[in-house]
């Protein structure tokens, strides 16, 4: 069939109707771009469209609702180009915000006191922005059918330095079995905040524990065993409700009975001492670009938002009284740093 | 036990041995094999997932394309030669098709199509015209080599050094140094030590330069502190210094040894002066206007015009092949003006598919059948198998029998980072990997291939070389974590690029490999018989023709296949980006300085998020269209492998 067609066709008839067919058909099809373009996006940006390039390091914790957040601002300004890599909190202010490669860190925890002075050293200004409320969720395997509920003292003597080695050192009724514990490692900011709000001391953590970075790393190992115990952010627990069981946890301080980690619970503040802050934190001096600027003011416009910040990550959104200082501080903000030029 | 003892008789000996350790090794192949398929299938069906079509679909697809193509292959089983160019067209159907879907990723399918009917076609077309007329198509190929070198220098250079003071660097320095090499050409004893005499200079050079800067690190401080005079001059007058001394220096020799054409010595200071000119004339002056057209003047369209009028002058045939260049770069204009001003409103990237692979078989079909070759009906196999596959997809879609609900989509190839994961696509990390391939492959392949030649072919069996040697195939061992070290320290700390750039990383990637350039491209070399060698020396060459034109045309398919496999290792890497700062998310970058994404970074990270779909699948899309890069990759290796052992 194909020799036929080879040898049926010369080779100058071929290209002059090949030419000839493309042209007519380029002809009708081509449309001018000015007015293709006018005609395909008309939602007129005030100021010309907004371009350039905004680096974001930091914590794993909040990297889903940065995603979030980067996807729907692209989707309004497709000419910005926005990096999201995850780094850890610590590690995202040591080597990639406090240097001044990055412009925006995210964190799962405060700037520490040593993170601000080498930020200050290179001239960086952090500003905090909160973003969402987390509920840091302590899991347990399925089958523990003992566990439904932990003290703040008994997690204490679990993850504390010198921690409990068997599960009947902690609660006598509990089983003569050995711990196995699973967490995050000590760069991550949900490590640093668990310590704080537990332990009530910076790096008060047991070391003799699988730290991993990965989450997921978690969930394998909690899964696999029947004594084993973990703890990483809700959003996290949320992808896996199947596969772990979320232990409620009972604070001492006030006078509420068991908490289960749930969003409710943490919005309406009653799952403590485990529901903490997220944030951004943005050097001061990159807002006088106004790309970054609008990136922050869109963030703070959506961390309300139920479809965006719960259903698609897994984190409490804040309420409105809430946003409306974050906006003031970050208003705040772009005023002095446009102002002074 | 007892066959043991009975076994000291001859006649009665014992195999059971034998045939246990025959049995031991072959066991040992087949779990890794076997390990690797058993990997490969779960990772694909995570992908493709092809249970979720319905009976009906693959029913309609075996009768589309499952039947056709056992008939098909029956008959080329039957008919050899059919058979072969079946698996030619097949082959250069999916090279095609890998090509195509590159372009069309990289531009989009509207500049595609354009570049492809403006540009392709036409430089295809006027290649296969050429390739009838020997004289014409080495005219040509000479003229596209003089014009990518020259822009090629000129913009890596001025990527370095910014393109002011390239274009000055290129007047004061370029011009003088392309007059004195044909003035060498004419009077080869003064060229030779002419090149010699600028060698040392250049040594000199080094050699100040790397003093300067271990002076300033030892002393902890800057050459202006120390000294007081303003930091650059200073360092200029000893790069200066350096080179006079290294003339100086191998003046002496060759005065002594009554070398002739002593007239060469002075090729040094011609460079030097035209050097300090335009150190000078930049510290001094800004050119205000018109840097970059000059540049490319200076760099491109003077060599261009030099050539032409070489090729008018002193050869009247050939002329015709000057216009290769020009076919391809005014189509290019035409579609980027085009781009500019219309938009195409039909199918651009089922065209621009329709139209190269149509193209490329067509073309194959024409060569055989012009050249009366037999066989030439296995040409139509693509056709019948590329066109039953689609059928039968498109004839589902019809009929609405649903086929399996793949992860690795057109859309995953095209759409960029996303929460959910039924959006989420590959396409910036995927343009950026290509953009990393491309630095590694510039980098790697000159650098490599150049030591690969030095320590065959001049070193000869010196300790240097024996140094040199040991170092690399040790590098070759390092983990690539500490090349992201490396990478991170030399590129970004000292090198002054910013954090995550793309250049960092693909610079990091090419020495990651350049180990493994080196010493494949030294085995390749090692594999051209001495024979020929000696017998190109015993018709009179030097070394350096018996290199350019026995040596390496022999090498050049062994160190082609090292040099992919190594690209292959390169495009797998994770760790070394993630140390240089790539980020796992990002756009396309605009331009190479800019923050990069790569696709291994961004399966990693969907191998570690918090929801399940993105760890199972939209990762093993990934992985996937990784892998599908990889063995595309691996596949030129071996095209190329093949070709060469049987022209041997």
């Amino acid at each position: 069939m194909t020799r036929e067609m080879a040898c049926g066709v010369s080779r100058r008839s071929f290209l002059a109707g090949a030419a000839g067919a493309g042209a007519t058909g380029l002809a009708g099809c081509i449309k001018s771009r000015a007015e293709y373009d006018s005609g395909d996006s008309g939602d007129g940006n005030a100021g010309g469209p907004l371009s350039g390039e905004i680096g974001i390091a930091g914590s794993s914790t909040v990297y889903p609702l940065t995603r979030t957040m980067r996807v729907e601002f692209l989707d309004r300004h497709p000419d910005v180009r926005i990096s999201v890599q995850s780094t850890g909190t610590g590690g995202g202010f040591g080597s990639y915000f406090c240097t001044g490669d990055r412009v925006i860190n995210n964190a799962s925890r405060g700037i520490k006191d040593s993170e601000r002075e080498q930020c200050a050293e290179n001239d960086i200004e952090p500003l905090e922005i909160r973003v969402a409320t987390d509920a840091l969720t302590v899991v347990v395997n399925n089958e523990a059918d003992w566990v439904d509920c932990l003290t703040v003292d008994e997690l204490a003597q679990i993850w504390g330095p010198d921690g409990a080695d068997r599960w009947s050192d902690v609660r006598e009724e509990w089983p003569d079995e050995e711990f196995e514990l699973y967490g995050p490692a000590s760069t991550s900011g949900t490590f640093d905040y668990f310590t704080e709000a537990i332990m009530g001391e910076e790096d008060a953590h047991r070391s003799d524990y699988s730290a991993t970075e990965d989450d997921n790393t978690i969930v394998t190992g909690v899964k696999g065993s029947k004594y084993s115990m973990g703890y990483f952010g809700f959003a996290h627990y949320n992808g896996n409700s199947e596969a772990v069981k979320a232990v409620s946890i009972e604070d001492p301080e006030t006078d509420a009975e068991c908490v289960e980690p749930t969003l409710e619970n943490a919005a309406e503040g009653r799952y403590t001492p485990l529901s903490r802050p997220l944030f951004i934190y943005v050097a001061k001096g990159a807002l006088a670009q106004r790309h970054v600027a609008e990136f922050c003011r869109f963030y703070v416009r959506n961390v309300t938002s139920e479809e965006l910040v719960a259903d698609a990550v897994g984190y409490v959104p804040l309420t409105e009284r809430q946003q409306a200082f974050q906006r003031g501080r970050l208003e705040a903000a772009i005023d002095s740093v446009t102002s002074d030029e | 036990m007892a066959t043991q003892s009975e076994s000291t008789t001859f006649g009665r000996v014992n195999r059971i041995r034998g045939v246990v350790f025959e049995n031991i090794t072959r066991a040992a192949a087949l779990v890794g094999v076997l390990a690797l398929f058993v990997l490969l299938v779960y990772t694909a069906l995570d992908a493709f997932q092809p249970f979720t079509a319905e009976r009906e679909w693959y029913v309609l697809l075996l009768g589309t394309f499952g039947i056709p193509a056992l008939l098909v292959g029956s008959y080329c089983w039957s008919n050899r030669t059919v058979g072969r160019v079946a698996i030619r067209a097949v082959g250069l159907a999916l090279g095609t098709l890998a090509l195509t879907t590159v372009l069309v990723l990289w531009l989009g399918g509207q500049l595609a199509l354009l570049v492809v009917v403006a540009s392709v076609f036409p430089t295809g077309a006027y290649l296969a015209y050429l390739l009838t007329h020997r004289r014409e198509l080495s005219v040509g190929l000479q003229f596209v080599g003089i014009i990518v070198s020259g822009g090629g220098i000129a913009s890596i250079v001025s990527f370095f050094l910014g393109t002011q003071a390239t274009l000055v660097y290129a007047i004061t320095v370029g011009i003088p140094s392309a007059l004195l090499a044909l003035f060498f050409l004419r009077n080869p004893a003064v060229g030779s030590l002419g090149v010699r005499a600028t060698a040392a200079a250049i040594t000199g050079t080094g050699i100040a330069a790397l003093g300067l800067e271990v002076a300033s690190i030892v002393l902890g401080m800057t050459v202006e502190s120390s000294l007081g005079i303003p930091g650059e001059s200073t360092a200029v007058g000893v790069y200066a210094l350096g080179a006079v001394l290294g003339t100086g220096v191998y003046g002496a020799i060759a005065v002594r040894r009554r070398v002739p054409g002593l007239l060469g010595l002075f090729a040094p200071f011609v460079l030097l002066a035209g050097a300090l000119a335009g150190f000078w004339f930049h510290r001094e002056y800004v050119i205000v206007s018109g840097v970059v057209p000059a540049l490319y003047g200076v760099t491109v369209v003077l060599p261009a015009l030099a050539y032409v009028l070489d090729v008018f002058r002193t050869r009247s045939e050939g002329g015709r092949g000057l216009a290769l260049p020009v076919v391809f770069a005014l189509g290019l204009v035409i579609a980027l003006q085009m781009h500019e001003r219309f938009v195409l409103l039909v199918p651009a990237v089922e065209l621009v598919f329709g139209l190269t692979t149509a193209g490329a078989i067509g073309t194959y079909g024409w060569w055989l059948s012009d050249r009366d070759r037999s066989g030439t009906s296995g040409v139509a196999v693509p056709v019948i198998l590329g066109g039953g596959l689609l059928a039968g997809v498109v004839l589902g879609r019809r009929l609405g029998i649903s086929g399996p609900d793949t992860w690795l989509t057109v859309d995953f190839l095209t759409n960029g980072s996303h929460y959910e994961p039924g959006l989420a696509g590959i396409h910036p990390a995927l343009i950026g990997s290509l953009y990393l391939m491309v630095i590694v492959t510039f980098v790697s392949f000159p650098v490599g291939v150049g030591a690969a030649i030095y320590l065959e072919e001049y070193a000869g069996e010196s300790r240097l070389k024996r140094f040199l040697e040991i170092n690399i195939s040790n590098l070759a061992g390092v983990p690539s974590v500490v090349y992201g070290l490396l990478g991170v320290g030399v590129f970004i700390r000292y090198g002054g690029l910013r954090l995550g750039a793309v250049v960092a990383g693909g610079f990091t990637l090419a020495l990651l490999i350049l180990p493994i350039v080196i010493i494949s491209a030294q085995e390749a070399i090692k594999a051209v018989p001495d024979s020929l060698r000696q017998a190109s020396y015993g018709m009179g060459a030097t070394r350096w023709q018996t290199i350019r034109n026995v040596v390496l045309p022999r090498a050049l398919p062994g160190i082609l296949t090292g040099t992919i496999l190594a690209l292959g290792r390169a495009i797998g890497e994770t760790a070394p980006l993630i140390m240089v700062g790539l980020a796992a998310i990002g756009g396309v970058p605009d331009s190479l300085l800019d923050q990069g994404t790569a696709m291994p970074l961004q399966v990693f990270s969907w191998a570690l998020d918090a929801k399940e779909l993105f760890r199972e699948n939209v990762a093993a899309a990934g992985s996937m269209t990784l892998l599908i890069a990889l063995l595309s990759l691996n596949a030129t290796a071996i095209v190329i492998r093949n070709r060469y052992q049987r022209e041997q």
